[in-house]
């Protein structure tokens, strides 16, 4: 995997102070809500914990770190627009990303399943996001709890059936 | 004794009058004919330069800052319009479709820059832009001058001088006071387009009171971002000045 390419605001020291003028924050907390988005989807890392230090959210070269308080504001904003959804209690500090959202990925599963011919039979889990037919696919190697809400939506739908076979998960698409 | 005035005598003088209007405009219409020819001649010495240097003036920045100063001498603005003798030249096309650009250019990344940027990551952004079509080098003049035409739009597009030949462009309404402009240019000088309170009040020679109201009126218009994180005082950056950013146009 090829390193992750920070982008500029990383380098610049007041991207990790919270403005106060209104405009320039929503640009800020745009800014970062794209940042979060992108080092998730290239490290494939669904959950984040803001209590953690990560080189996410402090730039060691600048010695500049984003405040808590200010991460929480940022996660709660992704949590708004259905990229993130917090997981276990309010003060867990640790969040589920969605750099596509539930939704998205349950139509981006669906119709792979119906293009590449896969309906109505029974599928692992564990050969659809780790199997060779779907190396190409955005939702390979996708962290097992998201995969899993995607599917559950798709259920809700009548599109999909997920079963337990044996302590395994599997799907059939309808 | 004096002669009486005749019939005879009045028909004369509005013979000669007649014959002096007669004369008259007869010069006029010769006069007429002979500007009419060396327009039509200077239309086709024109269009006879143009074809040869058309080119030229796409392509050579000298020779167009000559052109231009030429024109400014006699008092002709080859820009002022697309039509007329002076189109054939193509020299307000060349411009026209630089200050769109530019416009371009500064919208792109207004949001991240507050409306501000320089001109000299203008001109970097143009020519990388540029490059895929003939090679043309793009002066700073000719940004200033693309620039001056977009004031026809009101007050959206200012340049502001930073001194030492360097320029910024505003691409958001609104005027900048004396102050913010002056705290834009100590910025400036700077390594990372920063400034703080102290740094203000010793290069400006203004109390404290003064430059609170400038630093709130640079945050107040998004000029400015605060960073609280430095260690003695609040450090304000202008992210239009920032290296940082700018630097990114080469990898992008």
């Amino acid at each position: 995997m090829t390193e992750f390419e920070f982008p500029w605001e990383y380098n610049f020291p007041p991207f990790f102070t919270l403005q106060k003028h209104t405009e320039t924050r929503k640009q800020q907390i745009s800014r970062w809500k794209e940042l979060i988005l992108t080092y998730a989807k290239q490290n494939n890392q669904a959950v984040i914990n803001i209590n953690d230090e990560s080189e996410l959210f402090s730039n060691s070269k600048i010695n500049r770190t984003l405040d808590r308080e200010i991460r929480e504001v940022i996660l709660t904003e992704l949590c708004k627009s259905k990229n993130a959804e917090i997981v276990g209690s309010k003060n867990s500090g640790t969040y589920e990303i969605y750099w596509l959202t539930v939704d998205e990925w349950s139509n981006v599963i669906y119709s792979w399943a119906v293009n590449s011919g896969m309906t109505n039979s029974v599928l692992t889990f564990f050969e659809l996001l780790n199997g060779d037919d779907t190396r190409d696919q955005q939702f390979h190697q996708l962290n097992e709890q998201v995969f899993m809400k995607a599917l559950k939506q798709l259920e809700g739908k009548g599109k999909c059936e997920v079963m337990e076979i044996d302590g395994n998960y599997g799907v059939k698409f309808f | 004794m004096r002669r009486r005035a005749g019939v005879g005598a009045i028909q004369k003088q509005k013979l000669e009058a007649d014959k002096f209007r007669d004369k008259g405009t007869q010069l006029q219409d010769s006069q007429f004919e002979q500007m009419s020819k060396q327009v039509v001649s200077l239309k086709e010495n024109l269009e006879e330069f143009s074809d040869k240097y058309k080119s030229e003036i796409r392509k050579n920045p000298t020779f167009r800052r000559q052109f231009t100063e030429m024109c400014a001498a006699i008092g002709v603005d080859p820009l002022s319009s697309s039509k007329g003798v002076w189109s054939v030249l193509g020299m307000g096309d060349f411009y026209f479709e630089l200050s769109i650009q530019i416009v371009e250019i500064c919208l792109a990344s207004a949001e991240s820059t507050g409306g501000m940027m320089e001109l000299s990551e203008i001109k970097e952004r143009l020519s990388k832009s540029r490059r895929q079509k003939i090679q043309q080098e793009i002066t700073t003049e000719d940004v200033l001058l693309a620039t001056k035409k977009l004031k026809a739009f009101g007050n959206s597009f200012q340049v502001h001088p930073l001194g030492k030949n360097r320029y910024i462009i505003q691409s958001i309404p609104g005027e900048l006071s004396l102050q913010e402009t002056k705290a834009l240019s100590t910025a400036a000088n700077t390594e990372n387009g920063a400034i703080t309170k102290s740094l203000l009040m010793k290069e400006l020679g203004w109390n404290e009171i003064r430059t609170q109201q400038a630093i709130d009126k640079l945050i107040s218009e998004g000029l400015v971002w605060v960073d609280s994180q430095c260690d003695d005082e609040p450090t304000y950056y202008f992210p239009s000045l920032f290296p940082g950013r700018k630097n990114k146009i080469e990898s992008t």
